[in-house]
């Protein structure tokens, strides 16, 4: 997996969790975690989990995403399950 | 050939103003993310909340997790007219918090209950096999305990019907096997229909999950990770038609609907097509498409919505098809206004609502064109405007979808309502052309009967108070069991003349106190506006306190941003406040002595 395509895949990824909390100016990096953001409760993180669902058009296992430590790993968990698809 | 889908008049929630996408009617067809993420938005924006209309507090009570809900139900309150404060208790305590009379749904005062079991909450499934007999104990043993339960209700309520359950163990005999789930929920559903008490409506699950579909409704995995059984898709429509049922309980339903003819009625352009050229019946696909559009229409009238027909046409030319095309289903009688001519649409749309003496949040328009529907949305955002696709086929269901005429309960006024604004107009003609006001409105052989509580009249008097918004000194309202618990001291007077019996179209609910009457509240129709009733009630609210032994009346008026008349009517009727000029929404003490002004106009009314 090439760094462009996981370029892309964070891009995704921060389009979904702008829409999640409503917040256009939001940026994510490889090291942004959940404690960071305030918002990121177990309730978004349903959301997160449902929005990157249908924005990759992947099935994800919530305790999977559940054990991620941070943004970089999730990006590199999409990448996988997309090149799985 | 595809169906052409309009995007013309849709807006984007990323980019569009909060306040635009208000009254955006195509919001439902956006994803689910970002409509939560508008509700979001919006509720943080407490000043656009207040602007939405009068405060209502909601309490909700459901067997599911409604965290989801709640965030985006503010937004769907504001779109139908409120300023919702939502509080919800954890959820899966329905039962226990109603039968509880210290838990905060009867301690703390508020508007409006939701009630949200699912289809987990079907408590008696019958078993396997079993008998019809069987089957139906299991049914009324459902019945009986949210019959149990309602009985707690503290006041209007919503209630969610079940929906149908995700899986069929018995394939297709499961709606239609005693032993059948599918089956024992419609059941049920019907039952409680049956049995529901008047301030309860019900949303239809059922057509709810017809609307979206199986995969877009049912959510197992949600339900496993959160408790949510319904996807998010489902919890914005859900919100929606929760919102929209809470607008017919409390009057706020839209109440005419107007219909631009050219393209919208029938294909074409009869000013430049003409007769021959336009398309509307069998003969064409588009022609059918069409016929479909009006046959729906036509339902709606008999159900009590009002047609009013606005044109950017010579009048003459507007009303021809309806006079001489054979393929028309809707015709001139139909219809309570008909303005055709070539100014805007807007002012056209004010005149209506003038001339049908109602508000303009009353209106819902039906146009082909997005120029003409977006002239409107910005010119009237009051007024709910329907988005049409392209292809007509689509029309009735656009308008069906938008749930803009919430029926709660359907009367013989309901049904009667669209043959009663059609006759206004004509009295109101009637009315500019006669100079003698007191003999035209003797001429009418107006009759009033005081009608007494009962079964048949008690739906139709809590109706008439929850639905009237203009001549209406205060916003409560009474539920049925507490109208029956009144009897005598409510006045509800039915109004016929030679041209059509009006049903009940005012009613008093009083009080007496220590040497006075107490108006609780006092309603009239708006259709009955200027024939004087008002002044028969007030003689008979004379009657009421001099049996009581009352030398004073008294009641509080709540000013409102619609009952505005009030504050010139009740000074004339002999009423004094000592308040002062009111605020909005602030009640002030008006009082008067029980004899009528002697200046009061005669009403030429005979009272039975």
């Amino acid at each position: 997996m090439t760094s462009s395509s996981r370029d892309t895949v964070l891009e995704k990824l921060t389009e979904v969790f702008r829409d999640v909390f409503d917040d256009e100016a939001m940026l994510l990096t490889r090291d942004t975690t959940a404690e960071e953001i305030e918002e990121w409760d177990s309730l978004n993180q349903i959301k997160l989990i449902i929005g990157c669902e249908k924005a990759f058009s992947i099935r994800l296992k919530p305790r999977e995403i559940n054990a991620l430590q941070n943004i970089g790993e999730m990006v590199d968990h999409l990448v996988a399950h997309i090149s799985n698809a | 050939m595809p169906t052409k889908k309009n995007h013309s008049g849709k807006k984007d929630p990323e980019t569009g103003h909060l306040s635009d996408l208000l009254g955006d009617e195509a919001l439902l067809s956006h994803p689910a993310e970002k409509i939560t993420r508008l509700a979001k938005r919006f509720n943080k924006s407490p000043a656009l909340l207040r602007e939405a209309g009068p405060p209502l507090k909601v309490a909700v009570l459901s067997s599911f997790l409604t965290d989801y809900l709640v965030e985006i139900l503010p937004l769907m309150f504001a779109r139908r007219g409120f300023t919702a404060e939502i509080s919800a208790g954890p959820y899966g305590v329905m039962a226990a918090a109603l039968l509880d009379e210290t838990s905060s749904i009867h301690t703390e005062n508020f508007d409006l209950l939701l009630l949200l079991p699912s289809y987990l909450d079907l408590a008696h499934l019958p078993p396997t096999g079993c008998t019809k007999e069987e089957a139906e104990s299991c049914v009324q043993k459902e019945a009986d305990f949210w019959a149990s339960l309602w009985k707690r209700l503290p006041g209007p309520c919503v209630q969610m019907s079940f929906g149908p359950p995700p899986l069929r163990p018995l394939g297709e005999l499961d709606a239609f096997a005693p032993g059948g789930a599918t089956l024992h929920g419609r059941r049920t559903n019907m039952e409680l229909a049956t049995r529901a008490p008047a301030s309860l409506a019900f949303i239809d699950s059922e057509a709810l999950a017809y609307r979206l579909g199986k995969e877009r409704w049912h959510a197992p995995r949600l339900y496993h990770m959160c408790k949510q059984p319904f996807s998010f898709d489902a919890v914005a429509h859900i919100a929606d038609c929760l919102a929209a049922a809470s607008a017919g309980i409390f009057g706020r339903g839209r109440k005419v609907l107007v219909l631009d003819l050219d393209n919208t009625l029938w294909g074409g352009v009869i000013g430049d097509d003409g007769m021959q050229g336009i398309e509307i019946g069998p003969e064409t696909e588009e022609g059918e498409a069409f016929s479909a559009f009006q046959a729906y229409i036509l339902k709606l009238r008999q159900r009590g919505v009002i047609l009013a027909a606005c044109s950017k046409n010579a009048d003459s030319i507007a009303r021809q098809p309806f006079r001489e095309h054979p393929a028309m289903i809707l015709t001139e009688s139909d219809f309570s206004a008909f303005v055709a001519n070539f100014e805007d649409k807007a002012s056209n749309l004010k005149r209506i609502a003038e001339e049908l003496n109602v508000g303009l949040d009353s209106l819902v328009l039906v146009d082909d064109s997005p120029v003409e529907r977006e002239w409107v949305r910005t010119r009237l955002p009051e007024v709910m405007v329907i988005d049409l696709p392209d292809d007509p086929a689509g029309f009735a269901s656009a308008l069906d979808d938008a749930r803009a005429f919430p029926l709660i309960k359907l009367t013989s006024e309901d049904i009667g309502r669209a043959d009663s604004y059609t006759n206004r107009t004509k009295t109101k003609q009637a009315m500019a052309a006669t100079k003698d006001m007191d003999s035209f409105l003797a001429g009418l052989k107006p009759v009033i009967k005081v009608e007494s509580v009962g079964p048949g009249t008690v739906e139709r008097i809590a109706q008439l108070i929850a639905k009237t918004n203009q001549f209406k000194i205060n916003p409560r309202t009474f539920t049925a069991e507490e109208i029956i618990a009144r009897g005598e001291h409510v006045i509800a007077l039915r109004l016929t003349d030679r041209l059509q019996d009006y049903g009940i179209v005012s009613v008093a609910v009083t009080k007496p106190g220590e040497g006075k009457l107490e108006i609780e509240n006092w309603v009239m129709s708006c259709r009955v506006f200027s024939r004087r009733l008002e002044y028969v009630m007030r003689q008979l609210l004379a009657e009421a306190a001099k049996a009581e032994g009352a030398e004073r009346l008294d009641l509080n008026l709540v000013e409102t941003d619609r009952n505005g008349l009030l504050k010139d009517i009740l000074p004339q009727m002999g009423f004094e406040t000592r308040d002062g000029d009111g605020k909005k929404d602030v009640e002030t003490i008006w009082s008067s002595i029980a004899q009528p002004p002697s200046s009061l106009p005669a009403h030429h009314m005979k009272i039975v």
